[in-house]
Order: C-alpha cells, then sequence, then structure tokens
C-alpha cells in the first residue's frame, strides 16, 4: 500500500504557489531594482540556505472589500528557523510582492507565533521589515495585530536578542516593533521609516520635509538615532545581522560565544605609548586606542554615525567578547552630551542583559556645557549612564586613559559605580574639575588682592595640576586598581577581564528600577 | 517688516513678512510673484542627512579659533585639517566634510564660536 500519488501532487501544486509568492513577474521587478524577494532574503541568512518555514499555507480569512476572492500566498510573511554559524536562530520576512507585505490579523498571528517559539526555545529573532502597512480591508484586525506583535517584541526583550532588518517601507505603527527591539539594521536605499510621512506632515504643520530628511537611513543613523547600522543592500544586512549574532548569546541565560586564546601574550605594544600626544589639548584619536587594544579586526563599531563623542561597540580581546563604552576627544572634545549619554546607556543596558563584560575607556573633559544642553534635559540623560553602569552586574574595567573630570567622570564607571579593576595611564587626569576653573573659586579672594593676579594664577594652577591632573591622587585613595604603562594595557586588560568572568553579584529583588526616561 | 525672497521648486517669491503680537489686528503675509527671479538662484544648504553635497563646516561645539591651516584658494580632500577649535581645554579638529577647494573662511584666529556657526566653505 503506496500513498496516494494525487496526494503528492496537491501538496507540489500548493507548495509552487506558496514559493512564488505575488508572482515571478513582482520578483523580477525587485531584482532590477537590486532588492531580494522575501524567500531570497531569508536563504541568504540561514546557513547553507536551509530553514524550516512556519505557515506556509497560511491564507487571510478577510471578506470584505473584495479581499475574499483575492490569494495572499502565506498571507504576506514567511515565518523559519535555521541555523547560523551553527547556532539555531528564528527570522520573519515580509514579502512586499503579496499585498504590498501588508499586515492582517493571519500575517500578525504568524510573526506572533514565531516570536513565542523562539522565547520558548531561546533563540535570536531577526525581522526583515518590507511591509506598506497595516491592511485596511481588515480593520481594527490588522490593528490589533500589530498590537500583539509589540506585546511580545516588550516580552522578548532581555530574554532573546532581536536584531530588526528595515529593507523597505516601515511607516506608521509597523515603525514601532523595530522600535521596540535590540538592534536596527537599515538598507541605505529603498528604505524609509517614519510614522507621520510627508504629506501628513505638510497637512498638520505646513512643513514641507522629504523622505531622505528624516526618513531614510541616513537620517536615522546620524540625527534621530533610531537604527543602529546601515546596509549597503540586502546581503549586507543579512550579513550585519549575522555578525551581530557572533557576538551575542542566543539569550540571557547563555554566555556570548567566546572563542578564548589559550594563551595571553605579555608583549608590550609600545606603537600605543607613540599615539598619546604629549600636549594634553591635543586629543587623543581613541579608534586607534581600540583598534591596538582589541583583536585585529574584530572591532564592530555600534551606531557608528550617532553622537559620535561617545563610541560603542563590540570587540574581542584574546578571544574573549566585550562591549567597549569609549569617550572620543577627536570629537566635540569627548564632552558627554544628550544624544552621547543616551547611546552610551542603551548600549551598557544591552550588555548587561546577554552577559557581556564591559571596557569603558576614559577621556572626558565633562559634561557639555550650554543652553541646548541644560533645557534639553541633560540631567535627567547623563543620569542613564550612571543607572545603567549601578544596575549592571556584568564584569566592568575602567582604563583612565587622559582627562577624568567631575560628573562625567562618574558617568564613565568608576570604583564607585561599580567597576571590578579601575586602570589608569600616568597621563591620567582625574579632578573634580580643571585648573582654571578651581582656580576661579578657591582662590578667588586672593587673586582680587593679589598685586600681579597674572603670576599668582600661574602659580596656583601650577600646584592644582601637580596635585589634581594625575592619577596618583586617586591611586592614593585606593580608587585605582594600579596606574599602568600604556603599551602594557592589552595584556593588562585581557588578564584582569579573564580573571573576573567568574563574578557573581546581584541586586535587591524589584519588579524594575526607575531609570530616568 | 522684513523683505525676503523665497525660492520654492524653482520659483522665486518675494515675500514680506510682519512680525505681529496678539493685540495687532493680523495683516496675511502677502506672497508676490517675482517679476524677474532671481538668476540662478543658490541652492539652499542641505540639512544633515544629505550634507555630502554641502561644503560648509559647521562648528560642533562652542568655541575659540585656535588654528587655521587653509587659506582661500587652498585645495584641500576630505578629512584634511582646515581649522582647529580649542573648546574645553582641548583641541577640536574641523576637518574638511568633502574634497575640494575653500571658497570662504568666516572666522579668524582667537575668534569666539556658537555650535552650529559656518566656519568655512568647500565650493
Amino acid at each position: 500500500m503506496a500513498i496516494d500519488p494525487s496526494l503528492l501532487e496537491a501538496l507540489k501544486l500548493r507548495r509552487e504557489e506558496a514559493l512564488i509568492g505575488g508572482g515571478i513577474d513582482r520578483i523580477e521587478k525587485r531584482h532590477e531594482k537590486g532588492l531580494l524577494s522575501a524567500r531570497e532574503r531569508l536563504t541568504a541568512f540561514f546557513d547553507g540556505g536551509n530553514f524550516i518555514e512556519f505557515g506556509m499555507h497560511a491564507h487571510h480569512s478577510c471578506i470584505n472589500f473584495g479581499l475574499e476572492k483575492r490569494k495572499m500566498p502565506g498571507d504576506g510573511v514567511v515565518c523559519a528557523t535555521g541555523y547560523v554559524d551553527g547556532r539555531p536562530v528564528a527570522a520573519f520576512a515580509q514579502d512586499f510582492t503579496v499585498g504590498g507585505g501588508a499586515v492582517g490579523a493571519i500575517h500578525a498571528k504568524k510573526i506572533c507565533d514565531l516570536l513565542d517559539f523562539a522565547i520558548k526555545a531561546g533563540m535570536p529573532v531577526v525581522g526583515i521589515n518590507d511591509s506598506g502597512g497595516a491592511r485596511i480591508q481588515e480593520g481594527i484586525e490588522a490593528l490589533s495585530g500589530y498590537g500583539q506583535i509589540f506585546f511580545r517584541n516588550v516580552l522578548a526583550s532581555g530574554v532573546i536578542p532581536q536584531i530588526s532588518i528595515i529593507a523597505g517601507p516601515c511607516a506608521g505603527g509597523a515603525a514601532y516593533s523595530p522600535a521596540l527591539t535590540d538592534f536596527i539594521i537599515m538598507t541605505r536605499k529603498n528604505s524609509n521609516m517614519f510614522i507621520c510621512g510627508p504629506d501628513v506632515i505638510r497637512a498638520a504643520t505646513g512643513q514641507s520635509a522629504s523622505l531622505d530628511q528624516f526618513a531614510s537611513a541616513d537620517a536615522h543613523a546620524q540625527i534621530s538615532g533610531n537604527i543602529h547600522l546601515i546596509a549597503e543592500d540586502d546581503q549586507h544586512a543579512m550579513d550585519l545581522a549575522k555578525k551581530l549574532l557572533d557576538y551575542l548569546p542566543s539569550n540571557n541565560l547563555g554566555d556570548p560565544p567566546h572563542k578564548m586564546n589559550d594563551n595571553i601574550p605579555l608583549t608590550e605594544d609600545l606603537g600605543m605609548n607613540e599615539i598619546i600626544p604629549a600636549d594634553p589639548k591635543s586629543p587623543l584619536d581613541m579608534q586607534k586606542v581600540i583598534d591596538r587594544l582589541m583583536d585585529p579586526g574584530s572591532w564592530f563599531e555600534i551606531q557608528p554615525d550617532y553622537a559620535q563623542n561617545m563610541l560603542t561597540g563590540f570587540a574581542k580581546l584574546e578571544g574573549l567578547v566585550i562591549g567597549i563604552i569609549a569617550n572620543q576627544p577627536m570629537v566635540k572634545a569627548g564632552c558627554i552630551d544628550i544624544d552621547a549619554s543616551d547611546k552610551a546607556a542603551r548600549f551598557i543596558r544591552v550588555c548587561n542583559i546577554y552577559s557581556i563584560p564591559i571596557l569603558s575607556l576614559v577621556d572626558v573633559p565633562g559634561f557639555m556645557p550650554g543652553l541646548a544642553q541644560e533645557r534639553g534635559g541633560i540631567i535627567r540623560h547623563g543620569a542613564k549612564m550612571l543607572f545603567a553602569w549601578a544596575s549592571g552586574t556584568v564584569p566592568k574595567i575602567t582604563l583612565i586613559c587622559r582627562k577624568a573630570y567631575g560628573g562625567a567622570y562618574l558617568a564613565m564607571c568608576p570604583s564607585d559605580l561599580g567597576a571590578d579593576f579601575v586602570f589608569a595611564w600616568p597621563t591620567a587626569e582625574i579632578a573634580v574639575m580643571g585648573a582654571q576653573g578651581a582656580m576661579k573659586v578657591l582662590y578667588k579672594k586672593e587673586l582680587e588682592e593679589a598685586e600681579d593676579p597674572a603670576v599668582l594664577e600661574q602659580e596656583l594652577r601650577k600646584a592644582y595640576s601637580e596635585k589634581f591632573a594625575s592619577p596618583y591622587q586617586a591611586a592614593s585613595n585606593g580608587m585605582i586598581t594600579d596606574v599602568i604603562n600604556p603599551a602594557a594595557s592589552r595584556s593588562t586588560l585581557a588578564l584582569a577581564f579573564r580573571g573576573i568572568m567568574g563574578k557573581s553579584e546581584s541586586r535587591p529583588p524589584k519588579k524594575h528600577g526607575n531609570i530616568p526616561l | 517688516m522684513e523683505h525676503l525672497r523665497i525660492t520654492v521648486e524653482g520659483k522665486a517669491y518675494d515675500v514680506i513678512v510682519e512680525t505681529i503680537d496678539s493685540n495687532s489686528s493680523a495683516t496675511a503675509p502677502v506672497a508676490v510673484r517675482s517679476a524677474a527671479p532671481a538668476a540662478a538662484p543658490a541652492p539652499a544648504p542641505a540639512p544633515k542627512p544629505v550634507a555630502a553635497g554641502s561644503g560648509d563646516a559647521p562648528s560642533p561645539l562652542a568655541g575659540i579659533v585656535q588654528a587655521i591651516d587653509a587659506a582661500v584658494g587652498s585645495i584641500v580632500t576630505e578629512g584634511d585639517l582646515v581649522i582647529t577649535l580649542e573648546a574645553m581645554k582641548m583641541y577640536t579638529p574641523i576637518n574638511a566634510p568633502m574634497s575640494g577647494t575653500i571658497t570662504a573662511i568666516h572666522v579668524k584666529v582667537g575668534d569666539a564660536v556658537e555650535e552650529g556657526q559656518i566656519l568655512y566653505t568647500i565650493g
């Protein structure tokens, strides 16, 4: 007794119909624009192009406005699990060739089911967004679908890594699902993301604005800070998502994919000393410091175009995955401003969720002064960094390279905020404020009464600088683990991280803290 | 009252803008199609995300101009140091945002500059 061949034939036909999505014509039109189809994107993403599809035969049940006569294979979204670098990962890709990738009730249910599955199985989720928005014919059912996806994005947040790829339109409420995830990658062309489009903006406010100004990958990467990485095309977007997974654990209970070297060489890197300018006013290029400290080619900067006075990203140190928060004195003197605070605080929390140890590289003259900063709430935003450091329980190591002044120093994780090791270069200046400002407070009266205030100020300033513009006062108070030769930084940090990986620290039980948002 | 010329999609409009307060009777601003449109209106400075074509180098923060390493007519390539500011006891390099010829330098050594102020222009 063999299976009835007509059953297999019927299955084959149904599969063929589903696999073609919105049809060959529409897929070819995409190819002309340099775009991949939904299934081609998943093929490019998963190891060997293989994946198990969920809900291939799903279909909408809408009978409004003639929709009952329209076939929508897979209801406009392909959901699947497969492997990336040998580890299980879930992914969905909205299919723009099927009804413009619009979200209806079944489409949303497929995404929700995949998210539920990924949470249960403890695997990362990658969502490829390419959708015209809500399927209007389904009315409030479509809206409800979005709400259910948002709810699950929040349930999954902090449990499994969620990566969103914006590879087409992502407008209105649809933009809030990516916004709830850990990382957003956007393709440079052919994609946009916004809440209200140019027409709505013009009608409501009279302002004339183009999509390029507020909805493009560049606008989000440089100005709004809504996205983390820009991809040149679809394939590059898949590669970036895979690269992110190379630094992340599968879930919050696992460890990142460390590939630790057996030996840590204690050789000195004399080149490090060469890149430190002798003049304390000349900026140190922190990108060069990171390049020298980390395993070659492992520095993966996150949000490289946003708030460039603060560097955030992943790297590997003798094979150990770490997160880096660093001031960049080449931009805005390395001052911490509102955007830099938000960028750093968010990244610290990502590292804490996923058990990624953090290195803080400090060269900061202070918080950014200015009316716009004060009125914009720098107090509230800067406090996010303090909150993130103090509530973070992963290993935290701070290296004070040069300037470490006032509140900005505290915002870069000294021992008071829970650093497990604090190293300083001999060039470190750790003080509550700079010499010039301190003179005006400490010696206001003496300077006013002096016969030659300039000479006196010069002398007093020299004495102040000798006392505070060095790491030794902080070191003598026990605030610093050790003052080290910059050339020995890489091996010192590698050994310190290796030694603290077994750290276990807890916080008082609570629903959650009240981070100043 | 201010007399402005505004170019929208290639059409020049002469506009009279009047500052009014809540007490005075509001006069609707009058838009008059310019009789003789200004010849080749200069493109408006592009906003930051599409700044690739704009050669204006704005100051990233408030500070003092410490050094100017180029002059009008200098040919620069993207990333070249043009101006150094001193702010927060630090030197901040203002590198060329694009390659080209420096057509104007709007500041001199010792000037105090505001955040966003255009320091030089590359043509």
